[in-house]
């Protein structure tokens, strides 16, 4: 039953993202290269807060899109609930804000200039002061 | 406003001495609402309901700083009205500091939440809900003043297995009344009802302990919590104006109180049932009585149709002694709620809410001094509430 619900959770992601076409980005100097779905739920769930090499974590969203809501089911939200997590974050002290950005070129630029901040982008951008990393999914490990 | 001093004081210290890795900044966010409430036949939440209020808002200014990796820092500052009371006096709602020892554990020091339910935390920010206020089964505005604490707090989150997870709290501290709280000018009420006396009264919880779990299922949006909370609080009342000290009085919590809850989301629906029990009785000032002994819950659906629209509907039951017998009108209340949420834009929010009551359990005697068991305008009464609301 558990084997059947984890390869219906994979097969749901791999079908978001070559839907989505959406890459996550992070600075050009960012230690890591790839990312478990599983994690990036957790870093945008606030469960995890410090970067495995250090460093606090510095979330960013566009405010709306299609991009975005192909990030959203990514992260199995809505992105009204994945907005109103993150006001909730603030106002009961939990964590810093989401940083959401009108546009997808500010947010590249503020993820050029933030060395612990992560987003997305669509997969065509190309850009040399950020770096563009993938999803890493996990297949048949026990 | 020690406290808001040594926050300052802290802050200004991380910032020039700590060896700074984090990159981020101050930051301030805020919220301003106001609202209106119109009730038949009794008052309720405020004292002149049923002529219809505008004496109904908050205005709330939050700071947070991450002082270093593992080190962060958050206060609210809030001014409220509701009625008669608050009148926009500010408070310091809560500040504490919350140091990460490793992925799975944090300690709080300061003043925070009390661990209540799925929905303490941040209950006066109605912005981040549906409904205006939270269910009262739960969440009572008569008892506010347990919603924060001072002490020490343990919490994090432990995986467990691939896909379940649970997040705990350990909290043991105090809470020291607010003068005009709800609780003290209640008793102030009843004491002057019985003795015809004015008095100028203190309350307090010396040793207050309450933990909660919250178990993220394997099945993506199942949350099934579970709370238990301690609390036994201690009346000081003095004669006005002779300084004459009255009997001190205990609040005995003879049966800790207990909150079970399920929270399952899917898609834009989402649906929560919690349930409340636990006993408290009068020690003191007399024999001694149950003050309350609770068993009540709340059903809720909420659907977000759209960017703009939710629609919340709610149905909750409240036995506030269920040894005097759930059927008199003064020992329960019953309300059918439904609820539309508009966010009119990111920052601003407007809600209209509609009850169709049943019952007078949790009416508070100050507001409706003529009315009780016998001498009561019915069972059946109704609200409608609306509120604005503009946050940052």
């Amino acid at each position: 039953m558990k084997k059947l619900f984890k390869t219906i959770l994979i097969f749901n992601l791999l079908i978001n993202l070559s839907f989505s076409e959406l890459v996550l980005i992070v600075h050009k100097d960012f230690p890591i290269e790839k990312i478990s779905p599983k994690l990036l739920k957790k870093i945008y769930a606030n469960k995890i807060k410090i970067w495995p090499h250090g460093g606090s974590i510095i979330r960013t969203v566009l405010r709306k899109g299609k991009t975005h809501k192909s990030f959203c089911k990514v992260l199995n939200q809505t992105p009204s609930y994945l907005k109103r997590f993150w006001k909730k974050q603030v106002f009961t002290g939990r964590g810093p804000s989401l940083k959401r950005f009108i546009s997808a070129q500010d947010l590249i630029i503020y993820i050029s200039t933030h060395k612990n901040a992560i987003g997305y982008a669509d997969s065509s951008i190309n850009n040399k002061l950020i770096k563009k990393i993938t999803l890493k999914i996990y297949k048949g490990k026990k | 406003m020690r406290n808001i001093f040594i926050f300052l004081t802290f802050t200004l210290f991380c910032q020039n001495n700590q060896p700074q890795t984090a990159e981020t900044e101050i930051e301030i966010h805020g919220f301003l609402s106001r609202g209106y409430i119109k009730s038949s036949k009794y008052n309720y939440l405020a004292d002149d309901s049923t002529s219809g209020t505008s004496k109904f808002g908050e205005f709330g200014i939050n700071f947070g700083y991450q002082a270093h990796d593992r080190l962060r820092l958050s206060a609210q500052i809030l001014a409220r009205e509701l009625g008669s009371a608050g009148e926009y006096n500010p408070n310091l709602d809560w500040a504490f500091l919350d140091y990460q020892l490793a992925n799975w554990a944090s300690l709080k020091y300061g003043k925070f939440f009390t661990p209540g339910g799925l929905y303490n935390e941040g209950r006066d920010a109605d912005f981040l809900r549906n409904r205006i206020f939270l269910s009262h089964t739960i969440y009572s505005p008569n008892f506010r003043d347990l919603s924060t604490m001072s002490g020490l707090q343990l919490h994090g989150n432990i995986e467990i297995g691939e896909n379940n997870s649970i997040d705990y709290t350990f909290s043991k501290g105090n809470v020291s009344f607010n003068d005009n709280s709800t609780f003290l000018v209640d008793f102030q009420f009843g004491v002057k009802k019985i003795l015809k006396i004015n008095t100028n009264t203190k309350g307090n919880i010396d040793n207050l302990i309450s933990y909660s779990f919250i178990w993220n299922t394997w099945i993506e949006g199942l949350r099934l919590g579970f709370t238990q909370a301690d609390i036994s609080i201690n009346i000081d009342a003095t004669i006005t104006p002779f300084g004459v000290k009255l009997a001190s009085v205990l609040y005995d919590n003879s049966e800790v109180f207990k909150i079970h809850s399920i929270e399952y989301t899917r898609d834009n629906w989402r649906y929560t049932f919690e349930r409340i029990t636990g006993r408290m009785d009068r020690v003191g000032f007399g024999p001694t009585q149950v003050h309350f002994n609770l068993q009540s819950y709340y059903h809720q659906i909420t659907y977000r149709l759209n960017d703009r629209y939710e629609f919340g509907i709610l149905k909750s039951t409240a036995h506030e002694n269920t040894l005097a017998g759930k059927n008199a009108i003064d020992q329960y209340q019953k309300d059918l709620t439904f609820t539309i949420r508009q966010d009119l834009s990111d920052s601003w929010v407007l809600k209209f809410e509609y009850h169709d009551m049943q019952g007078i359990g949790s009416f508070r005697d100050i507001f409706n001094p003529t009315t009780n068991a016998t001498s009561n305008r019915g069972k059946n009464w109704d609200m409608f509430m609306t509120k604005i609301t503009y946050s940052f």
